[in-house]
């Protein structure tokens, strides 16, 4: 288990804010420079504030379990950065195709489509119970809520 | 009148009449759960899993999916496919951040409307002002962008003239929206999210039987090319980066899918409502790339001559399939279109009706709600018909507003408000306003030739707002930290 807790909810959103930053400034500065590298590395930005955002949500009363942690939050991003890196090396080119797909559109279709409902959806299903929102914590959380007025 | 390539059969005719007549009915049925201002405008805590999964999909998938979509990979390639591939597994990861937090704010406090929570969570009058403000206006500015689409529509599916096709389309529509309201609109989205989804097999089946599945005929094709087939497309590359990202975590800023998080009757409910309605949405995204890759293949073969208007892409590959599939596939567009008009409206009449008035200091009693609720639907509706047609330069400009400009006001408000303890009034305040006037100076700068952004300007706007909620959240605390009030701890625990 690792803790999720307020302080490092304070780094990982500054965090994100940090990434969106760099993801305007690699659109912005990358298309007027023509720049499809620096685009590119926007990209892998993508692909990491995707993890932050599930560090947070994806946390159990503030801990978030390893296996959790290695998927989907990272194997999310890692299969977003594989979809990335193909079009971006395959971008324009005539190549053979691969299960009859270009292969900058297999990449897509393969790791970034598939492979982000294999992530965040199969592990939805298969974590729900377990990790998203156990019956006792849902019971622990209406107790509590059960001790004050309804907020007004 | 369009030229017509689909010629209305009377198995169209007929499979669009019993469509209108079920969804018709079903509203009228839901009218039992629309008795409070919680199942009026919001539905809350009424439905299983299978129908806010469906509905959630349905509304979502709107006329730009089904029309819009194949219509830019016909000029464009694969670039606006990663608008449709981000959002279907985007719905899972959507409910894995925030779902359980949202479902729980249905116990916390008495849930009709997205600015209810907001007003809730921030104990501010002005952040459910601003947020209704903006929720109002991107509702009623993508209703009015979806109009002439769906008078296009009903033009080709019965030939009548694009006036009575917004009439019929509408008309109906609005007969089950006055009676029961959001609940309504969720029974009556799940019923055409299967109508779409039988339109989807249509779909897959047509695509083979038509090209095999060979995209090589497009590569090798002058008119097309390499760029066609590959994973960007041949606009530029940069807006990948906006389409990946906005489309995969601002599904989750979505009202079409926040909204649905609070319907679900119990919390077990999440589990099946979650993967559905990503699933169902990734199978619907197939009518966007199959469609869209159909209509390149007829042209790049010779079989069809080039078109103009990249919206009857759409339209020309389903003029090649048959009777049955003709049928099946029209009707899933039609469902596309009036699933999220039905949303909108009633999204658009409690912002104004609870939310903006509320945060006025006008509470409404809740009988009284309603009825005004049922008024301004109908006022609602017809200024998107009115702004629709004539509205000119306007709906082009406000007709960008739409997934951007909903993604940009409940980012900060939602996720990050229900993530971070610290996210506080000021800050999210700040990161409205800053969205509510960005979002209409940038389109405005951009239609008058003044200063266009070299990508999406709701790129530019998401992360405006969520960088200035985050600096002046680091240095504000209300209704955050300390001040966090006792009743919303729980929440934070989940």
């Amino acid at each position: 288990m690792i803790s999720i807790g307020d302080k490092a909810r304070d780094f990982l959103m500054v965090l994100a804010a940090m990434l969106w930053a760099f993801i305007v400034y690699a659109s912005w500065e990358g298309a007027l420079s023509k720049n499809n590298q620096l685009i590119y590395f926007g990209l892998l930005a993508c692909a990491a504030m995707v993890v932050v955002y599930y560090l947070m949500g994806a946390a159990l009363n503030q801990k978030l379990s390893m296996t959790v942690l290695v998927w989907p939050v990272l194997l999310n991003g890692i299969t977003q950065a594989i979809a990335f890196t193909m079009i971006y090396m395959t971008k324009g080119e005539k190549l053979d195709f691969i299960m009859g797909m270009h292969p900058g559109f297999f990449g897509a279709m393969m790791f970034f489509w598939l492979g982000n409902f294999l992530t965040s959806t199969l592990s939805y299903v298969v974590f729900f119970d377990k990790s998203v929102l156990p019956d006792e914590t849902w019971d622990e959380f209406m107790k509590e809520v059960a001790i004050h007025q309804k907020l007004r | 009148m369009d030229e017509q390539l689909i010629q209305p059969t009377p198995l169209i005719i007929g499979y669009t009449v019993v469509f209108m007549l079920i969804s018709i009915g079903i509203g009228w049925y839901a009218n039992k759960y629309a008795k409070t201002a919680e199942g009026f405008f919001g539905g809350t805590k009424m439905f299983g899993g299978l129908v806010v999964g469906l509905a959630s999909m349905a509304a979502v998938m709107s006329a730009f999916g089904f029309i819009g979509g194949p219509g830019l990979v016909y000029k464009f390639g694969f670039t606006s496919i990663w608008m449709t591939i981000a959002c279907g597994p985007g719905f899972a990861y959507g409910y894995w951040v925030i779902g359980k937090r949202m479902r729980a704010m249905a116990e916390v406090t008495d849930v009709a409307t997205l600015p209810d929570i907001a007003r809730v969570r921030f104990q501010s009058q002005a952040v459910r002002g601003i947020l209704a403000i903006g929720l109002c206006l991107a509702a009623i500015a993508y209703l009015s962008s979806q109009v002439k689409g769906g008078a296009k529509l009903m033009n080709q599916m019965l030939g009548v003239s694009e006036e009575w096709g917004v009439v019929i389309m509408f008309g109906s529509t609005l007969a089950y929206m006055l009676v029961s309201g959001m609940s309504g609109s969720i029974l009556t989205d799940a019923f055409q999210g299967l109508v779409m989804l039988i339109g989807v097999l249509g779909v897959i089946f047509a695509f083979f039987s038509i090209t095999g599945g060979d995209f090589s005929a497009i590569m090798n094709a002058p008119n097309f090319g390499a760029s066609f087939v590959d994973g960007a497309g041949t606009m530029p590359f940069q807006l990948v980066i906006t389409f990946a990202v906005v489309f995969f975590i601002g599904v989750m800023g979505q009202p079409t899918m926040l909204a649905k998080m609070y319907a679900v009757k119990s919390h077990k409910d999440l589990k099946l409502a979650g993967w559905l309605g990503g699933v169902a949405y990734g199978a619907t995204s197939l009518v966007w790339i199959l469609v869209g890759y159909g209509a390149v293949y007829l042209v790049a073969t010779g079989a069809a001559p080039a078109i103009k208007d990249l919206d009857k892409a759409a339209f020309l590959f389903v003029s090649k399939t048959g009777g049955v599939l003709q049928a099946l596939i029209m009707a899933a567009l039609l469902a596309a279109i009036v699933s999220t008009a039905s949303f909108f409206i009633s999204l658009a009449s409690g912002a104004l009706t609870r939310d903006l008035l509320g945060s006025l200091g006008h509470e409404m009693a809740v009988d009284r709600q309603i009825v005004v609720g049922r008024y301004l639907q109908i006022v609602v509706m017809l200024l998107c018909i009115g702004f629709g047609y004539w509205g000119g330069r306007a709906v082009a400009i406000l007709g960008t507003l739409g997934w951007g400009f909903f993604a940009s006001v409940t980012l900060p408000t939602f996720m990050m408000g229900l993530l971070w303890k610290r996210c506080s009034r000021e800050g999210v305040l700040t990161g409205l306003t800053f969205a509510v006037i960005a979002n209409i100076a940038l389109p405005l700068l951009e239609n008058f030739k003044v200063y266009k952004l070299p990508y999406p300007y709701y790129l530019f706007t998401i992360a405006g707002a969520i960088i200035l909620t985050t600096v002046v959240s680091l240095f504000t605390d209300g209704s955050a930290g300390k001040n966090l009030p006792k009743e919303m701890e729980p929440v934070f625990k989940l």
